[in-house]
Parts: structure tokens; sequence; C-alpha cells
């Protein structure tokens, strides 16, 4: 189990009667970045703060760097830098005035991070945090967690409320902190962010894991979403045959249809007909779970 | 501190186990109450004296004794005002058995109430809970943020009579002002620490407040309506108020029973509620 850098096995977490998680089983490997998806409400931020020791587990395993977060000695939270996903900073001070607090709680580790990681992300230290816009706030919760450099980063929607930009800034920092070693565990509620770093993904919703796979057979899962504008008489039936096209609709010269996989063939039908404008794009993970889990709630989901 | 385990299951690729040295946190919270603990010390001590110095009025007024007896003998007692024609009896009834008690105690169950329960609902303690910091430092890194609050506050109104007492020439021991204040502090602690200890026990603001708050008035009408019936004189003893002002320090100095009762009041809740607390979820 040693290869493991977290290990969840039928995790069940209860709020008086609301069950946030429910027979959660989790594995996620040394040195990978993990994505745990899941939309709004799925029990995300309930297993970060199970993992972080905040909340105890009502039943099952977890081990964590190979150990019980419950039973932890405080020494062993040094190894995990952690984001919040409701991420509070004390208004009174400055970001520099409280990262070098937080340094000092971690017997003075990352420090000397603090300054580069700020300028990296165009952070100003110096301001009182009360006058932080929420991006702002946002970097001030990113430089912490990194600056130590920790063995494990559990991010809550690491890039909620920073704009594009820093968003792939902040993509390359979990990228380069894989290089060094670091595992990657962070949590998003859109697919489209953990497709571009992540190795594995998994999927939570109602408190169980509906699956664990590779972000390319999730994507295909998801498909995009065709529309094309189309003269003369098109039909629903142009597509026929085609197993990874399902959806098709015909109205008023607008076509659209759902595609999973490859479009080759979806692209030999389109020019037997006079194509205008041709769009494709990526659905998100709510149109996932619209379409492909709504039928079934209940996890494991082993096969596709 | 620093210190290497390569034995424990932990250790992984010879990893630097580190973790914070005590004080760290108690700082960061007076440092960011600073601006509120100056405010209700210079308020407290201003009004406590404000009216000590009123004593250079009040002794000069012939129709003072006259007024007392006037009253009805169990109004006189309950007031406190069977002494007030002296200079300790009358610093005891307007200061030190009445505003500066109240007026501490209500620093203490607000402050108390903010730097746990209150900072945990927030959820400004989620990083500090993410940090190598044991739930047992963070609480008593925090309780011991409320005594040097509390003493702050204490001391500054044992500053301001002390210069009132030299300085008006009452005929007060400078001594049993000392005393006084020490109980007056051990009180405020008690009510704050009670606060802190509800807060560290279940995590509502709002419940460590209400019972902070709650043994305040409630000892403070116990010991003002039980002496005044037979039957019920014994339910003073419920009352942390009533020990304070019942050992009357200004009088006859420090009430080792009386004070031990006190501190040792809140050690007990205080360290009792940790066991709660470093089992319990936090911030939900």
């Amino acid at each position: 189990m040693t290869d493991l850098a977290i290990y969840a096995s039928a995790v069940t977490k209860r709020y008086g009667s609301t069950v946030a998680l429910d027979k959660l089983d989790l594995e996620v490997r040394c040195g990978e970045i993990f994505g745990f998806l899941g939309p709004n409400g799925a029990g995300k931020s309930t297993a970060i703060r199970v993992f972080m020791s905040a909340l105890r587990a009502d039943a099952g395993v977890v081990r964590v760097l190979d150990v019980d977060p419950y039973a932890a000695p405080a020494s062993w939270r040094s190894q995990i830098g952690y984001l919040p996903g409701e991420l509070v900073l004390p208004s009174a001070f400055s970001a520099g005035e409280f990262l070098s607090h937080l340094a000092r709680l971690r017997a003075g580790r990352g420090s000397e991070q603090i300054s580069p990681l700020a300028r990296r992300l165009g952070l100003d230290l110096a301001k009182p945090m009360r006058n932080l816009s929420k991006g702002n706030k946002q970097k001030v919760g990113v430089v912490q967690a990194f600056m130590h450099r920790p063995e494990l980063l559990i991010l809550d929607e690491p890039t909620s409320g920073l704009d594009p930009l820093l968003q792939n800034e902040v993509a390359t920092m979990i990228a380069e902190a894989q290089q060094h070693g670091t595992t990657v565990f962070f949590s998003s509620h859109v697919l489209s962010e953990v497709e571009a770093s992540c190795t594995r993904v998994a999927i939570i919703r109602g408190g169980r894991l509906v699956t664990v796979d590779s972000v390319a057979r999730l994507r295909e899962l998801a498909g995009q979403t065709l529309r094309a504008v189309v003269a003369g008489r098109v039909d629903e039936a142009l597509f026929d045959g085609i197993g990874a096209v399902t959806g098709v609709s015909v109205s008023d010269g607008q076509l659209t249809a759902t595609v999973h996989g490859s479009i080759a063939q979806v692209l030999e039908r389109l020019a037997t007909v006079e194509v205008s404008k041709l769009q494709l794009v990526d659905r998100e993970l709510d149109d996932l779970f619209l379409t492909y889990y709504r039928d079934r709630p209940e996890g494991p989901v082993d096969e596709f | 501190m620093i210190f290497f385990s390569p034995t424990t299951a932990t250790a992984r690729k010879g990893l630097l186990m580190s973790s914070s040295a005590f004080g760290q946190i108690t700082r960061w919270v007076v440092l960011g109450e600073r601006r509120s603990i100056v405010m209700w010390a210079v308020a407290v001590a201003a009004v406590s004296g404000f009216y000590a110095v009123f004593w250079g009025v009040f002794s000069d007024l012939d129709d003072l004794t006259a007024l007392i007896e006037s009253l009805p003998e169990a109004v006189v007692v309950a007031l406190g005002y069977d002494q007030i024609a002296t200079a300790s009896g009358y610093l005891d009834s307007t200061v030190y058995s009445l505003l500066a008690p109240i007026l501490l105690s209500v620093f203490a169950v607000v402050f108390a109430g903010r730097v746990l329960p209150g900072a945990e609902e927030r959820g400004d303690l989620e990083l500090e809970f993410a940090a190598p910091v044991s739930r047992t430092q963070i609480l008593h890194e925090r309780g011991l943020a409320v005594v040097l609050a509390v003493f702050a506050v204490s001391v500054a109104v044992w500053a301001v009579i002390f210069l009132v007492v030299v300085g008006i020439g009452m005929d007060v021991g400078l001594g049993y002002v000392a005393a006084a204040t020490f109980g007056l502090f051990l009180y405020g602690l008690s009510i704050g620490m009670i606060t802190v200890a509800v807060g560290a026990t279940f995590g509502r603001r709002s419940l460590a407040l209400g019972v902070g708050a709650g043994v305040a008035v409630i000892g403070f009408v116990l010991n003002a309506v039980a002496p005044l019936v037979d039957a019920a004189a014994w339910l003073t003893w419920m009352s942390p108020f009533a020990w304070y002002v019942g050992a009357n320090a200004l009088r006859e100095g420090i009430d080792g029973l009386a004070y031990g009762g006190l501190a040792g009041l809140s050690a007990a809740v205080f360290f009792a509620s940790g066991q709660r607390f470093i089992r319990r979820d936090l911030g939900v």
C-alpha cells in the first residue's frame, strides 16, 4: 500500500440524517495528478476534509501518506499542502504577514518561497487582505499550499475565482510540482479544468464513487456538441449508422448532434450536404451527468 | 522544532518532520486583536477610574449616612451599600463589585467567543488545523490569548485605581487594591474560560456566548438575590461572581479558597473541553 498517497475504503460520513459520503472508495497513487470531479454538493469537500483530519469518518478506512489522518501526529500535516474550498483569510493582516505566520507554524519551512511565488502569481504581499479581490485571495491560498514543497498537495477547487491566465499558471505549477515528485489531488466541478493536467480522474456523485478513469476516456464519454447550419433538405437520418452520434435534431436549417469519439465519419457525411457553418464544442461535466449518469445514480460503474 | 524520524511508517524519502513551537498562534491572535484589547482596557479602566474619583465628592456628603439609613436594610445589603460610607466600601460597591466585573465579563465573553468558536465558524481556523500543529496546542494557545487579554484589561483597571487611590488619598491599602484586582482578573478569566470551553466542546459561537453570558448574569443575580432568602442562601455557591465578591478582598486581602476556586474552575472547564476538541469534527 506504500505506493498510494491516498487510500479510502468504504468511507462513510453522515451529518445527522444527511449522508455526505456513502462508502467512498478511492486510490491515489504516489506521483500522479489525480482529478476529483463531481457536481457541487457531491461530497468532494467532505472527502477532502476527512483526508485532512478536520472530519472523522463514521466508517471505513482512510490512509493519507500511509497514516490514518484521525490518529496522525501533528507533524504528519507538514507533508501536505492544502487549499480549502472555502478559503477564509484574516482580513486585518496583509498576505505577507499571513504567509509568514503559516511558515512559522511549519517551523519556518517555505518562508523563502513566499516572495518568488507571490511575484509569479502577481500577488501584492503588502496590501491588507480585506482589500484583496476574490482572485487575489485565491492566490494567497495557492501560495500557502505550494510554498513548503509538500509531498502531497490536496487542492479543493484550486482555480476558482482565478482568470484564465492564472488558471494556466496554477496548472503549470501543478505540473512542475509533479515533476518534483509531488502527488497532486485536486477537486473540480469543471471537466475541462482537469483535462489538461490529470492522469486519472475520479467522479463522485451523491457521496459515492461513480468511476475512475483516464481523462481521455471521460472526454470521449462526455463527447462534443456539433452544431451546423445546413442548406437544403437535411433530416435526422443523415448520421444513421454512425454509433458515435446521438441526439440528432434538425430544425430551421440548424443541425445539432452529440458526437462521442472520432468525428471522421461525421465529417464524411457532412461533406455530402451543403454546410455554411460548423461548430464543435466540448461538452461539460454537467452534460456528462445529464446524459450518461442520469439513469444510474448509484456507482460504481465498472464498464462503459 | 525539527527532528528526523526515519523509523516511523511516515518516513518517506528521508522526509523532514517538522512541527511548530508553542507561542506563534497566541502571538498571532493577540496581534490580530490588539486594537480591541487596548480599546477595552482603556474603556473599562476609564469607567472604573471615573467612579473611583467621585469618592472625593461623595465622601464629603453629610447626608450620605442618613440616606443609607433611610433605605430598607435588605436593599442596602443587596446593593452592597452597607459599607459605602468608607473608602474601601465605596470602591467595592461602585467598581470592584459592580462596574469592573460586569464590563470585564462582557469583554471576556466577547473576546473568548471570537478567538475560538467564532474563528472556527468563520473558517479562520481551517488553515491552522491544516498546519503541523496539534489541536491541543491550538486550543492551549488560543486559551492563553484569552488569559493574556483578560489580564491586560485587569492590569489597566489596577493601574487606574492605583493612581486614583494615591492621587486623591483614598483610605484603602494598595495591597488590598492589588488583591481585589487579582480577584477581578480570576473572575473575568473564569467567564472567559467557560466561553472558550463551550466553544471548544461544541464549536458553536452562539452557544458559547450564551453559556458564558448566562453564567455571568445568573451568577450576578444569584449573588444579589439569594442572600435575601434564607432558604436560597446556599445557591450563592453556584455563582462564580459570589466567590469573587464574597472574598471581600478590598478589606480582607486574598481569599485562598475563593481565588483558588475561580482558578480551578477556569482550569477544569478549559482542560476538560480539550478532550472533546481533539476528537470532534471541526468547522461543520
